[in-house]
């Protein structure tokens, strides 16, 4: 974010486009204005006053008494100011009114004569340096009595500028000015730096050595002896602040300043605490303590940039200064260092201490190694003019190798094969040169890219520049049509959302979780897979991804329990996760729900409202895989440590395990403080993909009649319906096409620790009307067996 | 004759039949009546139980009267028991505004039914679906999307790690790079999916969401085909008032990069809060693949161009149905999903 106040900006280039158009239009070459702050001075009890009358102190010559219509009341005060004349338009400090850190203005007497408040100056009213006489404020855009500033342009704006990483330049007053001359079409006025110094050699006084060139390419440094440390002057504080810069004092101010202006971060040192007078710019010992400006005890790795003089690091490479050399009001003389840093090397480091500074934001992002010497120059020159330094003679620069200017090739052709759109161009050149690109030749151009702009690498670089201030709004949408590459259709994803149709067809509400789980719920689950784990979680809630999608819902359960809602029907599709060594971990798509509550969330008045119950799920679950045509599933007992044993049911299919469905513990349901009964399942998508079949063929409709029996049949409580059915199923013939439970009774018309099953037979022929004795040999049989494997009498 | 005598019987029991059913006045008796004739122990069970003295054809014979006037006795009674059915209830007020029996209903999340949305409308101008890991290598995350280690686009995402060379996708975008990996252009593909930042969750981030990201590679692509595709979606989700603002921006993977914004669907372009008085309301980035993009995926980038864009589906889904916590989505709390 970079915080740019319009007023400041002006230094660099005049304009007076309104804001939100300028800031509209900054947006459209790609610096984003977020955000634009208004900010004026603030007073209380300041308003415009006009003086009407002018009459001489009559003890005091340089004094004059003005009446001042303050709007609802005429006022007299007393002025020493040289600029007064009846009839002007000024501001007035009214009694009450506080000015900076001053006490609030009061009624006084000043030599014999009564003084109702302040007329006041620039300087008085903090909007800058003027001392020399009142502040006259221009005639027509005023009105007597309102609070001062109204519209007065005295006020500011701050455009809050995203600007993305690729561009360190716009860091920067120049860089932002550089651009909104591209877009107004005017050219921009840099500082005028000029140094005057003195004939004491920099290079007497200080040497610079890099050790390690790769990192620090370049390193220039300036001394500037017999500095006064002071507060800055208002105008320097007043910039500073405006952008959110805290003043500390002249110097300091002063790096930040043209820190901001230029985009390159300076240091100052104070050169009496450099020992041995020497600069060494080398990698840091590891393990290496270094007290950082912020008061930090740092402890270094052998990869740190260090900046040390003859005895240790006074500062952190790009980054921050050092305590044990920074500047104090003690300070007499500053040594400035301008140097160029490997963007690489800063960010491991920042990012390593993390650490984030104006210095090291914009040399991680790459600074301009060419750059230093301007910098340097107008810190030197505004350190000279504002806090009195003597500036000694020459720089000293170590640069061994030197960084050119690139080149690129563009070609002409490859602008409407990229964007769509042919360009002028006229306005291609005057586009590149306007953002100080030189262009020699034709077609290809040759195009020499300034080292203050890193991001132009290729040719496609080139392109986004032109387009970037061509503007992306001339390129006409093209709507051809497209003949469709479409394979076949993508079969996981139609089948994933058929899943997702038949669960919400089925009353599911269908919910989406975090992919999650913390510690206490993976203990819970069934840890057939080995949990991946976060390294930096947001918190320990958040350590693993879900092995499973029933936590979440359990949640979702609680959630929904705690606003009073208990009925619940709920599932999600998903991917749970479990590790693998040496390869990314295994994602299975998975579905699971849960039931909870009643059977029906609202009442119906003609019946009870039924609590869901372990079959209520396995019926839902069982109309789903004939809805999937799967055939030849079969449940089988199984065990998990959060389900009922005696309620947990494995899915197969052949020999795969397609899924689970269970009751969960209620040992487990207190963990999530859930009182209510929960049936839940999950399923793997692939496993049921797999068994059901991609084909759908439709077979003939038989003409003849079903013949049904019903048949009841005593047996043994502990023999369960399923092996039952099965085994009816096994004896009952070719025709038997199926075998429902009707009725199961326990009580007093049968013998105790007995129940009576009672099952609808369905017999049918393809071929032809069954005749009711043809049916006759499969009950016997049925019968029989039923007798001779369970002991089952038939009722009577 | 044994013959005739049981021809009378059947005669006269349907004439008994006959005088109680009349006088039957409610349920009750129409039930013992039923039992009187047809029970088991009833005197048509009776009669077929004498029936056995008869030799066969005599016995067909006699067979099929008894089983008439069964069927007759059976058909009496239920049009008997129905009429007093009406009897009794016709005595009480039929209330119609007694609520329906209202069995659950399901929906689907608010965020799928976006998806289903967006991927609809893309499949619809030709865009296949593509999949990849949630789970990825650093590699296909951010160095084949030209984010080297050390560079500060890095930053631009907060990411979530396995280990240093596993993390929690932070985009879909890896997904571009897996299919252009397997095949050759032209390509076509959208990559939906969920995604994962290290954000503190708040009104407007959560540590998961879902994306869509888009990629088409062939010869001759140019921007204002992503242009044409983008503004074909817009319309297609919010209207065919929607128009598409494109501002330059900045990512790796693209250049020229851009963010496309749609028109404030709150205000229609007027300027309103939820647009910061702008009219547009930002949607996500775009551009075209940058060819440093395709020398990892070994396409020529000078025969063939692309574009690649992407999309948050939550984002679309607040602005759709005007939800002003991205939070909602993940809570589940089921008086916000009965919404949708």
């Amino acid at each position: 974010m970079m915080k740019i106040s319009v007023n400041w900006l002006k230094d660099y280039i005049s304009f007076d486009t309104p804001i939100n158009e300028l800031a509209d239009r900054l947006t459209m070459v790609g610096l984003e204005v977020e955000n634009i702050v208004k900010t004026k001075p603030h007073f209380h009890h300041v308003v415009i006053g006009k003086i009407i009358q002018i009459n001489k102190h009559p003890s005091a010559e340089k004094l004059n008494i003005c009446r001042v219509d303050v709007g609802n009341a005429v006022l007299q005060i007393v002025c020493g100011a040289p600029n007064v004349s009846s009839g002007i338009k000024v501001p007035v400090a009214k009694i009450g009114a506080i000015l900076g850190d001053q006490d609030p203005i009061e009624a006084k007497s000043i030599r014999g004569i009564q003084s109702e408040g302040m007329i006041c100056s620039e300087k008085e009213l903090q909007l800058g340096d003027d001392h020399s006489g009142i502040l006259i404020l221009n005639n027509s855009q005023f009105e007597i009595g309102d609070p001062f500033p109204s519209e007065s342009g005295i006020e500011d704006s701050i455009l809050e500028i995203n600007v993305t990483p690729n561009r360190p330049d716009c860091l920067s007053y120049i860089g932002i000015a550089r651009e909104v001359g591209v877009i107004l079409g005017k050219k921009i006025s840099l500082p005028n730096v000029s140094v005057h110094e003195n004939n004491t050699l920099t290079a007497d006084h200080i040497s610079i050595e890099i050790q390690d060139i790769k990192a620090c390419p370049r390193y220039c440094g300036r001394i500037v002896n017999h500095v006064r440390i002071a507060p800055s002057p208002t105008w320097l504080k007043n910039r500073l602040e405006s952008i959110g810069i805290r003043s500390i004092n002249n110097v300091v101010d002063i790096t930040n300043y043209v820190l901001m202006e230029t985009g390159h971060p300076l240091h100052g040192f104070d050169y009496e605490r450099i020992q041995n007078k020497q600069i060494i710019i080398k990698k840091a010992k590891r393990g290496e303590i270094f007290t950082s400006l912020d008061d930090e005890k740092r402890e270094l790795d052998s990869n740190d940039l260090l900046i040390c003089d003859g005895k240790r690091g006074i500062a952190l490479a790009g980054i921050m200064g050092g305590t044990n050399s920074e500047i104090s009001n003690s300070t007499k003389n500053v040594f400035l260092e301008s140097a160029y840093f490997n963007p690489m090397m800063i960010r491991q480091t920042a990012k390593r201490l993390g650490m984030s500074t104006e210095a090291s934001q914009r040399f991680e992002r790459g600074t301009d190694p060419n750059n230093t010497v301007y910098a340097i120059n107008r810190a030197a020159q505004l350190i000279s003019k504002i806090a009195g330094g003597r500036i000694t003679k020459g720089i000293v620069d170590v640069y061994p190798k030197p960084i050119n200017p690139s080149q690129i090739k563009l070609r002409l052709s490859r602008i409407p094969a990229i964007l769509g759109i042919e360009i002028p161009q006229k306005k291609i050149h005057s586009i590149l040169s306007k953002l100080d690109l030189q262009l020699k030749g034709k077609d290809p151009v040759q195009v020499t890219v300034p080292t203050f702009r890193p991001d132009l690498k290729q040719e496609i670089d080139l392109i986004e520049e032109i387009i970037r201030h061509y503007g992306y709004d001339k390129i006409k949408s093209k709507c051809t049509s497209i003949l469709t590459l479409n394979d076949r259709q993508n079969q996981e994803y139609e089948f994933t959302e058929n899943l997702r149709d038949i669960f919400v067809g089925m009353g599911f509400m269908e919910t989406i979780n975090i992919s999650m789980l913390s510690k206490r719920q993976f203990a819970l689950l069934d840890q057939q897979f080995t949990p991946v784990q976060i390294q930096n979680p947001l918190s320990p809630d958040t350590i693993f991804l879900r092995t499973s999608i029933i936590p979440n819902l359990l949640n979702t359960i609680r959630w929904n329990y705690n606003h009073s809602v208990n009925h619940l029907r709920i599932f999600e599709i998903g991917n749970i996760f479990s590790e693998k060594t040496h390869s990314l971990p295994d994602e299975h798509l998975v579905l699971s729900g849960a039931i909870s509550g009643a059977l029906r969330s609202k009442p119906f008045w003609a019946e009870k409202n039924q609590k869901v119950n372990f079959h209520h799920l396995k019926g839902i679950i069982e109309n789903v895989l004939d809805r999937l045509h799967i055939r030849g599933s079969f449940f089988k007992h199984g065990e998990h440590p959060a389900l009922n044993p005696e309620y947990t049911q494995l899915l197969y299919c052949k020999n795969k395990m397609i899924g689970i469905i269970g009751e969960m513990n209620h040992s487990t349901l207190q963990q999530w403080d859930i009182e209510n009964d929960v049936f839940v399942f999950e399923f793997f998508l692939k496993n049921i993909l797999h068994f059901s079949p991609q084909k759908t063929i439709n077979r003939s409709i038989t003409k003849y009649p079903p013949v049904k029996r019903d048949l009841a049949i005593v047996v043994d409580e502990h023999i369960s319906v399923g092996s039952l059915q099965k085994l009816i199923y096994q004896v009952g013939g070719k025709k038997l096409i199926s075998v429902e439970l009707f009725d199961l009774y326990r009580g007093n018309q049968i013998a105790a620790r007995k129940k009576s099953v009672a099952f609808t037979l369905t017999f049918l022929s393809p071929s032809r009307t069954l005749k009711e004795e043809e049916i006759e040999p499969s009950i016997f049989a049925i019968l029989d067996a039923l007798k001779k494997t369970y002991s089952a009498s038939l009722r009577s | 004759m044994i013959n005739q005598d049981i021809e009378s019987k059947i005669k006269n029991l349907e004439s008994e039949f006959k005088k109680s059913i009349k006088t039957a006045n409610d349920e009750s008796e129409i039930e013992s009546i039923r039992i009187q004739y047809l029970g088991r122990k009833g005197s048509i069970s009776n009669l077929f139980k004498d029936l056995e003295l008869f030799p066969l054809d005599e016995r067909k014979q006699i067979g099929k009267k008894l089983n008439d006037l069964k069927s007759h006795i059976h058909t009496t009674l239920s049009k008997y028991q129905k009429t007093s059915q009406k009897k009794e209830t016709s005595q009480q007020y039929l209330d119609p505004t007694l609520p329906g029996d209202r069995l659950p209903i399901g929906r689907y999340h608010p965020i799928t039914t976006v998806l289903r949305k967006i991927i609809s409308c893309f499949k619809s101008m030709g865009f296949s679906i593509a999949h990849g890991p949630e789970v990825e290598t650093e590699y296909y995350n951010f160095e084949a999307l030209n984010i080297p280690k050390g560079h500060p686009a890095r930053d631009m995402q907060d990411t979530l790690f396995i280990d240093d060379n596993i993390v929690l996708r932070t985009h879909t975008s890896p997904v571009q790079i897996r299919v252009m990996e397997n095949q050759p252009p032209p390509v076509r593909i959208i990559a939906p999916g969920r995604c994962y930042r290290r954000d503190t969750p708040d009104s407007t981030h959560s540590p998961v969401f879902y994306q869509v990201e888009g990629l088409c590679v062939d010869e001759g692509i140019t921007f204002a085909d992503m242009k044409g595709v983008i503004s074909t979606f817009a319309k297609q989700l919010f209207g065919s008032q929607m128009k598409i603002r494109f501002r330059p921006s900045f990512f790796p993977f693209t250049e020229p990069s851009a963010e496309y914004d749609f028109t404030c669907m709150i205000c229609e372009g007027k300027g309103c809060r939820v647009c910061k008085g702008t009219g547009w309301v930002e949607i996500s980035g775009a551009g075209m693949v940058n060819p440093e993009v395709f020398k990892y995926v070994k396409y020529g980038s000078e025969r063939y161009t692309g574009y690649a864009f992407g999309m948050g589906v939550e984002r679309l889904a607040m602005l759709l149905y005007e939800v002003h916590d991205i939070r909602l989505f993940y809570e589940n709390d089921v008086r916000f999903l009965n919404q949708f």
